[in-house]
C-alpha cells in the first residue's frame, strides 16, 4: 500500500470538504443576494460588506438556537438523521477530477481524492443514500406534514434517480469507462464535425441527456420547482418542519452541497471540466459549475411548483422514454461508428 | 419506532387519528400554515396525497363586529369597517356609507361620488395585488409576490396622500369626503394609470403561458355555472364560472352607469379562469379611473352640506352658531335616521359586499349585518376540493380570495 | 349558456331620489309581481308586503319560508335564482311576538331584481333550512344558529361556526346578551380579571 499516496489523498479530501463547507456558506449569501435581484429587492447589505458575512451571522444564530425535540418524535433517529444527510452529502464531490496532478515538494499530487472506475456509479449511490436522512428525519418528527415531505421525498427519488441513472449510460457507451477521470480525459480531445473544430464535450454529443440531467438534479436536489418534500405553502417545511437550530442547518447544508457537487458533476459529465479554449485548469470548471448554481437559483425565482402526481408523470411519462430512447440510439450510433451494424 | 396507525397520546381529540381501516389521514391544515391567508383552517381527510373530505373551520378571527356595530354610533362604525376586510379598506368603507345614506336618504355630491369610485377602484387594485402575490406564492411562484406588493405600495402612497392613512384608510364618511383633494392626487393617480399596465403585463408574462402554472390552475377547482348560482357565489369566483353578474353592472351604484367597461367571464370555471378574470379586472379598474379623472369636475362640494345627517363643514362650524350647533349634536348625539331597513350591495373585490342595517329611529344602528363576500365564497371550497390532491388546496383557497378579517368578522 | 345565467340589459334610468333605482321592482305592493304571486299561490302564508326605500319585503309565516322560497326560485316569470344574504334580527327591544325575524335576501340574476323575504320565529321554534334549495344556505344558517340560536330543521350539519364549538355562553347577536360577555377572563398581566359585564350605558330611545 501507498501510504504516502493515501495521505495525500486524506489530506486533499480534508481540504476539499473544507472549502465546500465554506463554498456552501457563500452560496447561500449569493443565492439570497440574486433571488433578491430578480425580485426587485436588495438582498442582505448589513453584515459586512455586501452582506458578505451574513453566512458567518446566520452559523452562529443558528447554532446558538435552542435544540427542539418534539415530544412526539422518535429520537434517536430524529437526532441521526439530520447528520446522515449533511455526512453523506459531500462525498459526491471526492471523485470530482479537479485536474491531473501536479507536482508539489517533489511529489506527485494527483488533484482529485480517488479515480475508482465506478466514479459515476458511485456518485449517484452517494446522492440516493442522502435521501435516508430525509425520509428518516422526516417520519422520525412525528408529524404528518413531515411525514407526507418524507414520503413525497421518498417517491421522488426513486423516478428521478432512474432518470438520473439512464441519463448517463449514453457517456459510458461513448467512453467505456465509468470513472470520471476517464470521461473528462474522453472530453479533451477535440471534435471535428464539418470541418469546425469543437470540443468533445458530452453536452454537444448528448444533449438530450444533458437536459434530462439537468432536470433530475433539480428533483434529486429538492429544489424549485421540484421542491416538494419541502414545499413551504403546502408542508410548511416538509421534513425538517420539527428540526431548529444547528440540526435544521445540516439539513440546509446538505441541500446546498448537494447543489454543489451536482453542478460540479454535472460540468465534468457535460461541460469539459476543466477543459477550456485556453489555459485549462480548475477555473473552467468553477465557472462552470457556476453556470449550473446560477440555473439553480434562476429556477427557484421564475417557476411554481410542480404537483405530486404531474411530478411523477413527468418523470414516469416523459423523462424515462425519452432517456431510454437516448441509451437507443446512442447504442445504435456506437455499434454503427465501430462497424458492428 | 412511532405507529402512525395509532393515536398519539400527547395530541388531544379524535381528529388526529388514522383510521386504519380506511388508510386516511387527518391532517389539520392551519390555523397556522403559511398559506392559509391568515387563520383559516382546513381539516383534511387524506388518502395518500388525494382530499377525501375537506371541513374549513373559521372563527379565529370572530371579533364580533356585527355585535359591536350594534353599540357605536353610525358614523362611529366607519372605521370598523376597514378592520374587516384590511386589504381592500375604502371598498368597505364605500358599502357602509352608502347602506347609511340610503338609510338616510341622502346623496353625496358628483364630485365625491367621482373620487369614491376612484377610492374603491384602486382598493380593488390593491386587494387583487394581495390575491395575485399571495396566491402565486402559494403555487410556488416567488418573485411574483414582490412584484405585487411592489405595485400595491403606489397605491397606499395615493391613499396615504388623500387620507394620511395606508391600511386601514377610514377614507369614505357619510354624505361624502369632509376632507380636501390634494392638489396633487389627480396627478399621482394618473402617474400610475400610466404605470400600472406595464406591471400587469409583467406578472402575466411570469404565469399566464407558464406551463407549470397551466398545469396547476387548468381543469383544478371547476365550478359548473348552476353550482356557482347554487352555492351563492359572487364576485370572480361566479363570474370565472360564466355567469354575469357584477353589481357595478348589473345594479349601477354612485355613477358607475356613466363609466364605460366591461366585466369579464371566464368559460370552464377553474382557478385558470379565475386568475384571467382577476387579472383582466384589474386593466378594467384602470380604464374605470381613468374616466372618472376624466370626468371628475375639478372643484365643487364633497359634502353634502344641507343635511342634518352628515357632519358640517369645518369652516361653517367655526364662523356660524347654526353649524356649530350641529357639529355638536353630529358629535355628542349623533344622527338619528328614520325607522326602517336597508340592503345595499357594491362589488367588492372579493364579490358582493352587502350591508344590512335595521334601524329603529336611534342614533345607533339596531342591527347591523355584514355580508361579506369571502365568508359565502369560501363555503364552496369542499365541493372544489372534491378529489383534488394536497397541492391543490392551497391553490382553492388562494383562488376563493380570502381575507379572515372579513370571512370571520 | 343558458338563459338563467344571462341578465337583461341595463335599463336607463336616472333617480329622482338618491335611493329610488328600481331595482326593486315596482316601490307598490299591489304592483310587484313577487308579492302578487305569493299572495296568489299562498294565501294563508302571506302575512304582508313592505316597502321602504324602494326595497320590497315579504313577510311569510316560517312554517312557509321553504315553498315560498322554493317557489320565487322556480317561478318562470320571478327567477329568484340567488340566495344573496341570509341572517335574522332579535326583535327583543321593538316588539313582543315573535322574538326572532329571520331575513333572506333574494336577487334575481336574469331579471337584476331584489327581494327580501322575512318570516318571524320565536324562541324555540324551528325554521325550515334552505340548504335543499340553496347549498350556499349551509353556512349562513349556521352562522344565524351561533349568533342567534335559531335552529333551522332539515340543516345537514348544523352547529356553530365562528364561535368555538364548545362556546357555553349562549348566542351573542341576541339583544340581551351583554356586549361584553357574562364571564370574566383573566387577562395575562393584571391582578383581577377584567370585568366583563360592566354597566352600560343605556341604550338611546328613538
Amino acid at each position: 500500500m501507498d501510504w504516502e499516496a493515501l495521505i495525500i489523498s486524506y489530506l486533499f479530501g480534508f481540504v476539499l470538504l473544507n472549502v465546500l463547507l465554506l463554498l456552501m456558506a457563500y452560496m447561500t449569501w449569493f443565492e439570497r443576494r440574486l433571488v433578491a435581484f430578480f425580485q426587485d429587492r436588495i438582498g442582505p447589505n448589513r453584515t459586512g460588506p455586501f452582506g458578505l458575512l451574513q453566512p458567518i451571522a446566520d452559523a452562529v444564530k443558528l447554532i446558538s438556537k435552542e435544540d427542539i425535540v418534539p415530544a412526539n418524535a422518535d429520537r434517536l433517529i430524529f437526532l441521526v438523521a439530520p447528520l446522515l444527510s449533511f455526512v453523506l452529502a459531500p462525498l459526491g464531490a471526492l471523485v470530482v477530477p479537479f485536474g491531473e496532478s501536479i507536482t508539489l515538494f517533489g511529489r506527485q499530487i494527483n488533484l482529485y481524492v480517488i479515480d475508482i472506475n465506478v466514479a459515476a456509479l458511485y456518485f449517484l449511490a452517494v446522492g440516493s443514500m442522502g435521501v435516508y436522512g430525509i425520509i428518516l428525519g422526516g417520519y422520525a418528527s412525528g408529524n404528518r406534514y413531515s411525514l407526507l415531505g418524507a414520503l413525497r421525498s421518498t417517491a421522488q427519488v426513486i423516478s428521478y434517480e432512474l432518470v438520473l441513472g439512464l441519463s448517463l449510460v449514453g457517456i459510458f457507451i461513448l467512453t467505456g469507462s465509468l470513472s470520471l477521470v476517464e470521461i473528462l480525459r474522453a472530453q479533451q480531445r477535440t471534435l471535428v464535425l464539418g470541418g469546425l473544430e469543437l470540443p468533445n464535450w458530452f453536452i454537444l454529443s448528448q444533449p438530450l441527456a444533458f437536459v434530462l440531467f439537468l432536470i433530475a438534479a433539480v428533483a434529486e436536489t429538492n429544489r424549485a420547482p421540484f421542491d416538494l418534500p419541502e414545499a413551504e405553502t403546502e408542508l410548511i417545511a416538509g421534513y425538517f418542519t420539527e428540526y431548529s437550530g444547528f440540526r435544521f442547518s445540516f439539513y440546509f447544508l446538505a441541500e446546498y452541497i448537494n447543489m454543489i457537487v451536482v453542478s460540479l458533476i454535472a460540468a465534468t459529465l457535460f461541460l469539459g471540466g476543466i477543459d477550456g479554449p485556453f489555459a485549462d485548469g480548475i477555473w473552467w470548471l468553477a465557472a462552470k459549475a457556476f453556470i449550473f448554481l446560477f440555473f439553480y437559483v434562476w429556477l427557484r425565482a421564475t417557476l411554481p411548483r410542480f404537483r405530486y402526481d404531474q411530478l411523477m408523470g413527468l418523470a414516469w411519462k416523459v423523462l424515462l422514454p425519452l432517456a431510454l430512447i437516448n441509451i437507443g440510439m446512442t447504442g445504435l450510433v456506437r455499434l454503427w461508428g465501430i462497424g458492428a451494424l | 419506532m412511532i405507529d402512525f396507525t395509532q393515536p398519539t397520546p400527547v395530541l388531544l381529540s379524535e381528529e388526529r387519528q388514522i383510521t386504519e381501516t380506511r388508510r386516511e389521514l387527518v391532517l389539520n391544515m392551519g390555523p397556522q400554515h403559511p398559506s392559509t391567508h391568515g387563520v383559516l383552517r382546513v381539516r383534511l381527510t387524506l388518502e395518500g396525497e388525494t382530499v377525501v373530505a375537506c371541513d374549513p373551520v373559521i372563527g379565529y378571527l370572530h371579533r364580533g363586529v356585527e355585535k359591536l356595530g350594534e353599540s357605536h354610533r353610525y358614523a362611529q362604525f366607519v372605521p370598523w369597517t376597514d378592520r374587516t376586510d384590511y386589504v381592500a379598506a375604502p371598498s368597505n368603507n364605500l358599502g357602509y356609507v352608502l347602506a347609511v345614506e340610503k338609510l338616510c336618504g341622502i346623496e353625496a355630491p358628483e364630485r365625491a361620488q367621482y373620487w369614491r369610485m376612484i377610492m374603491a377602484e384602486l382598493a380593488r387594485i390593491a386587494s387583487h395585488l394581495v390575491w395575485l402575490g399571495t396566491h402565486a406564492l402559494d403555487i410556488g411562484a416567488l418573485s411574483v409576490s414582490l412584484y405585487t406588493f411592489r405595485d400595491r405600495e403606489l397605491i397606499l402612497d395615493i391613499f396615504e396622500k388623500f387620507c394620511g392613512a395606508r391600511l386601514t384608510t377610514n377614507m369614505m364618511e357619510i354624505g361624502g369626503f369632509s376632507r380636501k383633494i390634494p392638489p396633487e392626487l389627480p396627478e399621482m393617480v394618473r402617474d400610475f394609470c400610466r404605470y400600472f399596465p406595464k406591471a400587469i403585463r409583467e406578472y402575466e408574462d411570469l404565469l399566464t403561458e407558464n406551463p407549470i402554472w397551466l398545469a396547476r390552475t387548468k381543469g383544478v377547482g371547476i365550478v359548473e355555472p348552476e353550482v356557482a348560482i347554487n352555492y351563492s357565489l359572487t364576485g370572480a369566483c361566479l363570474r370565472g364560472s360564466g355567469v354575469n353578474y357584477d353589481v357595478r353592472k348589473a345594479m349601477p351604484y354612485l355613477l358607475y352607469d356613466r363609466i364605460d367597461f366591461e366585466v369579464p367571464l371566464g368559460t370552464h370555471g377553474d382557478v385558470y379562469d379565475r386568475y384571467l378574470v382577476r387579472v383582466e379586472e384589474m386593466r378594467q379598474s384602470i380604464r374605470i379611473i381613468e374616466q372618472c379623472l376624466d370626468q371628475v369636475p375639478t372643484d365643487g362640494p364633497l359634502m353634502a352640506y344641507e343635511s342634518n345627517y352628515v357632519i358640517p363643514p369645518h369652516e361653517t362650524v367655526m364662523t356660524t352658531a347654526e353649524d356649530m350647533q350641529r357639529h355638536f349634536i353630529w358629535v355628542i348625539k349623533g344622527f338619528s335616521p328614520p325607522k326602517g331597513e336597508v340592503y345595499q350591495a357594491i362589488e367588492h373585490s372579493k364579490g358582493e359586499l352587502g350591508y344590512y342595517i335595521v334601524s329603529d329611529g336611534s342614533p345607533i344602528p339596531y342591527r347591523l349585518r355584514i355580508r361579506s363576500p369571502d365568508f359565502v365564497n369560501l363555503q364552496s371550497l369542499p365541493y372544489m376540493a372534491q378529489g383534488a390532491m394536497l397541492a391543490d388546496v392551497v391553490a382553492l383557497i388562494g383562488t376563493i380570495d380570502i381575507v379572515l378579517g372579513s370571512v370571520d368578522r | 349558456m343558458s338563459d338563467e345565467q344571462q341578465q337583461a340589459p341595463v335599463p336607463a334610468l336616472r333617480p329622482r331620489e338618491p335611493w329610488q333605482t328600481g331595482y326593486w321592482g315596482p316601490t307598490n305592493p299591489d304592483e310587484h309581481p313577487a308579492v302578487i304571486a305569493v299572495r296568489a299561490r299562498f294565501p294563508e302564508a302571506f302575512e304582508e308586503a313592505v316597502n321602504f326605500r324602494d326595497e320590497m319585503t315579504i313577510r311569510v309565516k316560517r312554517e312557509a319560508l321553504r315553498e315560498v322560497v322554493a317557489f320565487l326560485r322556480d317561478h318562470p316569470e320571478l327567477r329568484y335564482n340567488h340566495l344573496t344574504d341570509l341572517t335574522a334580527v332579535d326583535m327583543l327591544n321593538l316588539r313582543d311576538e315573535p322574538r326572532f325575524d329571520v331575513v333572506v335576501q333574494l336577487y334575481s340574476i336574469p331579471r337584476r331584481q331584489r327581494l327580501r323575504v322575512k318570516c318571524g320565529v320565536n324562541d324555540g321554534e324551528t325554521v325550515p333550512s334552505l340548504v335543499p334549495l340553496f347549498a350556499g344556505a349551509n353556512w349562513l344558517e349556521r352562522e344565524c344558529y351561533d349568533m342567534f340560536g335559531i335552529v333551522f330543521e332539515g340543516h345537514p350539519d348544523l352547529r356553530r361556526i365562528l364561535l368555538p364549538d364548545d362556546w357555553d355562553e349562549g348566542h351573542p347577536l341576541r339583544k340581551d346578551y351583554p356586549l361584553r360577555g357574562y364571564r370574566d377572563y383573566v387577562q395575562p398581566g393584571f391582578e383581577r380579571p377584567a370585568p366583563r359585564v360592566r354597566g352600560s350605558l343605556p341604550r338611546p330611545r328613538p
